[in-house]
C-alpha cells in the first residue's frame, strides 16, 4: 500500500453500502464517501499544483474529512486546521507551509480575505464536490505516491510563537491503522465516537482505526463536548463501541456523575492519550464499565499520534501511577541518560523513539528538525535517525515506561500541547504589555500569566486580546499584573521568583 | 413561569456561581463560551443547577438541537420543556 488513501478504495469495494461517517448535519456510506473524495482530488489535480499543501480550513465534518481523502487522491498532503483558528495564527503557517490550495466555505472564507495567502488559490468544498471524478487522472496521481511521501502537516505549539509543521508519512499512518486495529480487536461493528479535533494527531486513530476495520466512524458535535454530562447517553443512543479521548474530557465526565448507573452494554474499548490520565477518575470508569478493554497511550505527534501503549491489566489505587508501557509494534523506544547511554532500569532519561512512525521532519524548518531528528546515538554501524521527544521517563522492574515530565518549557493542558514561549509571544503583542511569563501550576493544570503593564487587567477581558493571537486551548487560566516583573542580576525574567508566588 | 423570569433568575445565578460580579460585557445575549464567562465545567453546574432547579432533563439531543450558549438562549430551551 503506497498511500492511506487506498484504505478508503477497499472499504468502498468491499462494504460500499455501509456508513462510514457521520457528523451532526449528515452521513455518508463508504461508496459516497469515496466518490465526493474522488471529485475533490480531481478538482484539485485539475486546478494544478501537484504535491503542494492542502489546508483544509473547515469545522469537524464529513466535509472536513473528504478533503482529507480528496487531497490525498491528488498526491498532496492535507493540512487540517481549526476552523477558529486566530488569524494571525493561520499567517504564520502559510508564510511556512506555501500552500497551493485552502479548501473553505462561505461562511469562513471572507476570514481569509484579511491575510496574505501568498499564490494558495482559494476553493469552496461545495464547488469541488460538484467536479466530475476522473478515475483515470487519479489513479495516474496515485501511482506517483510512495509510503514516504508526506500525507499530513500537523502545526504545534512553538517555543518562539511560530508553529511547527510535523510532516507525517503515508507509512506512518499505514501502520499505524494496522496497529490499532489488530491490538483492539476492531471490526465491520466498531463503532467509533470520535471527541479529537481533526487538527490534533489522536483523530488519527478515529478515522484511519475506523476506515481500516471498515467500521463506523460518528463525529460527536463540538457543542455536545461542552457539555460532558450528556456524552454517556450520546454514546448509548449512538450504540459506540470504541472511544478515544484525552483524559480532560474523561475525567469531566466521571467527575459529573452521569456514568452512574449508565448502561452501555455495546461499549468495549476506552482507549486515552495526550496527557496523564488519574487512576482517581478512571477508577469511576472502570466500577461502572467493568468488561470495557483500558488502555493508556502514549506519543508526540512526531511519531505518528502513538508509539507506546499500556492495557490496565490489574486493579490501581487512586493515587497510584499508570504506566504508559511498552513501544507498540515496528516501533522503538530508548531512555537516554545526559551522556547518551541507555538507562537503567528506574533511572531517568529522555525518552527517544524510532520507527516506522517517525516523522520526516517540521515542514520547511530544516534548523529545528535537525536538533530533535538526529542520529540515533546508540547505533554507530549505520544511519538512523530518531526523535527526541524531550519527555522524561523511566522503565520500572516490570519493564513498563513511566511517564515523568517535561525537560523543557512545554506543557500539556487538556491534550494539547503548548509552548509556554507561545503563549508569552502572544500576551507581548497585546497593547499596553511591556512584558510576560507564563508558567504552569501542575496541581491545578492551568497556565499562570504574569504580564508588565500600567493598566490592570481582568482575565478574561485579556483572554479576549489574546485569542487574537493564540487558540483557546492555550489561554491562561490565572491572570497576574504587575508593574514591573522580578528579574535576575543578568536582565533575564526570575522565573524561580515567579514560581514562589503560585 | 416566562421567560424574563427564567432569564432573570439564571443571570443571577451564573453571576454569583461564577464571580462575575459587574463585569459590562455580561447579558444575557452574550455568547458565555465564546467571551470566557463559561468553560465545560461550569457548563455541567449550570446544567445541573437548570435540571434541579426546574425539575427538568436536559438531553443530549437537546444540546446538540438548540444552540445553548447565551442565557437567553438557555432559557428558550427550559420553556419549551416547561410547557
Amino acid at each position: 500500500m503506497n498511500s492511506a488513501v487506498c484504505l478508503l478504495d477497499i472499504a468502498a469495494a468491499k462494504r460500499g453500502d455501509k456508513t462510514a461517517v457521520r457528523d451532526e448535519w449528515r452521513s455518508v456510506t463508504y461508496s459516497q464517501l469515496r466518490a465526493i473524495s474522488r471529485s475533490i482530488g480531481t478538482a484539485l489535480l485539475r486546478s494544478g499544483s501537484t504535491r503542494r499543501p492542502v489546508i483544509v480550513y473547515l469545522p469537524k465534518s464529513i466535509s472536513a474529512l473528504s478533503s482529507f481523502m480528496g487531497a490525498m487522491y491528488a498526491g498532496c498532503p492535507y493540512v487540517p486546521v481549526d476552523a477558529h483558528i486566530p488569524m494571525s495564527r493561520l499567517q504564520k503557517i502559510i508564510d511556512n507551509l506555501a500552500p497551493g490550495h485552502i479548501v473553505t466555505a462561505p461562511d469562513l472564507a471572507p476570514n481569509l480575505d484579511t491575510i496574505d495567502l501568498k499564490d494558495a488559490q482559494v476553493c469552496m468544498y461545495d464547488e469541488l464536490c460538484s467536479a466530475e471524478a476522473d478515475d483515470a487522472l487519479i489513479e495516474s496521481s496515485l501511482a506517483a505516491v510512495c509510503d514516504i511521501d508526506p500525507i499530513y502537516v500537523m502545526y504545534t505549539s512553538g517555543s518562539t510563537g511560530t508553529p511547527k509543521g510535523v510532516t507525517i508519512p503515508h507509512r506512518g499512518i499505514i501502520d499505524y491503522a494496522e496497529w490499532v486495529t489488530t491490538t483492539f480487536e476492531n471490526g465491520e461493528d466498531t463503532v467509533m465516537a470520535a471527541q479529537a479535533p481533526f487538527y490534533f494527531d489522536n483523530s488519527t486513530f478515529d478515522i484511519y482505526g475506523t476506515l481500516k476495520c471498515m467500521g463506523t466512524l460518528i463525529l460527536i458535535p463540538d457543542t455536545l463536548l461542552l457539555f460532558p454530562s450528556k456524552l454517556p447517553e450520546f454514546l448509548a443512543d449512538n450504540e459506540v463501541t470504541s472511544i478515544f479521548w484525552v483524559p480532560t474530557v474523561m475525567i469531566n465526565v466521571a467527575n459529573s456523575g452521569a456514568l452512574e448507573g449508565v448502561s452501555l452494554p455495546k461499549l468495549r474499548v476506552i482507549a486515552f492519550a495526550g496527557e496523564v490520565m488519574p487512576n482517581l477518575q478512571l477508577n469511576i470508569w472502570r466500577r461502572a464499565l467493568p468488561d470495557c478493554v483500558y488502555a493508556n497511550l502514549y506519543g508526540p505527534t512526531e511519531i505518528t499520534d502513538v508509539c507506546c501503549y499500556y492495557v490496565v491489566d490489574r486493579p490501581y489505587a487512586d493515587h497510584e501511577t499508570l504506566p504508559i508501557g511498552r513501544a507498540c509494534r515496528n516501533m522503538r523506544l530508548l531512555i537516554l541518560t545526559e551522556d547518551n547511554r541507555e538507562a537503567a532500569v528506574g533511572e531517568q532519561g529522555e525518552l527517544c523513539i524510532l520507527g516506522s512512525g517517525l516523522a520526516l521532519g517540521y515542514w520547511n524548518s530544516p534548523e529545528i528538525t535537525e536538533k530533535v531528528f538526529v542520529q540515533n546515538p546508540l547505533n554507530t554501524e549505520y544511519h538512523q535517525r530518531l526523535y527526541r521527544s524531550g519527555d522524561l521517563a523511566y522503565v520500572n522492574e516490570e519493564g513498563l515506561i513511566i511517564f515523568l515530565g517535561r525537560k523543557d518549557g512545554q506543557v500539556k493542558v487538556k491534550g494539547n500541547r503548548i509552548e509556554l514561549g507561545e503563549v508569552e509571544a502572544a500576551a507581548r503583542c497585546v497593547p499596553g504589555v511591556e512584558n510576560a511569563c507564563a508558567l504552569f501550576d501542575s496541581e491545578k493544570q492551568m497556565i499562570v500569566l504574569f504580564t508588565e503593564s500600567a493598566e490592570s487587567f481582568t482575565l478574561r477581558r485579556f483572554n479576549l486580546e489574546l485569542k487574537k493571537y493564540i487558540p483557546a486551548y492555550m489561554l491562561p487560566g490565572k491572570l497576574v499584573t504587575m508593574e514591573k516583573l522580578p528579574y535576575t542580576a543578568n536582565g533575564k525574567i526570575d522565573r524561580m521568583n515567579l514560581r514562589g508566588l503560585i | 413561569m416566562n421567560i424574563e423570569e427564567i432569564i432573570k433568575t439564571l443571570e443571577d445565578y451564573i453571576r454569583e456561581q461564577f464571580d462575575i460580579g459587574d463585569d459590562p460585557d455580561y447579558n444575557s445575549e452574550v455568547d458565555l463560551f465564546e467571551y470566557g464567562f463559561l468553560d465545560s465545567m461550569g457548563a455541567m453546574e449550570v446544567i445541573a443547577y437548570i435540571e434541579e432547579e426546574y425539575s427538568i432533563e436536559i438531553t443530549q439531543k437537546d444540546v446538540v438541537l438548540y444552540p445553548m450558549n447565551t442565557i437567553a438562549e438557555i432559557a428558550e430551551v427550559i420553556v419549551n420543556k416547561l410547557d
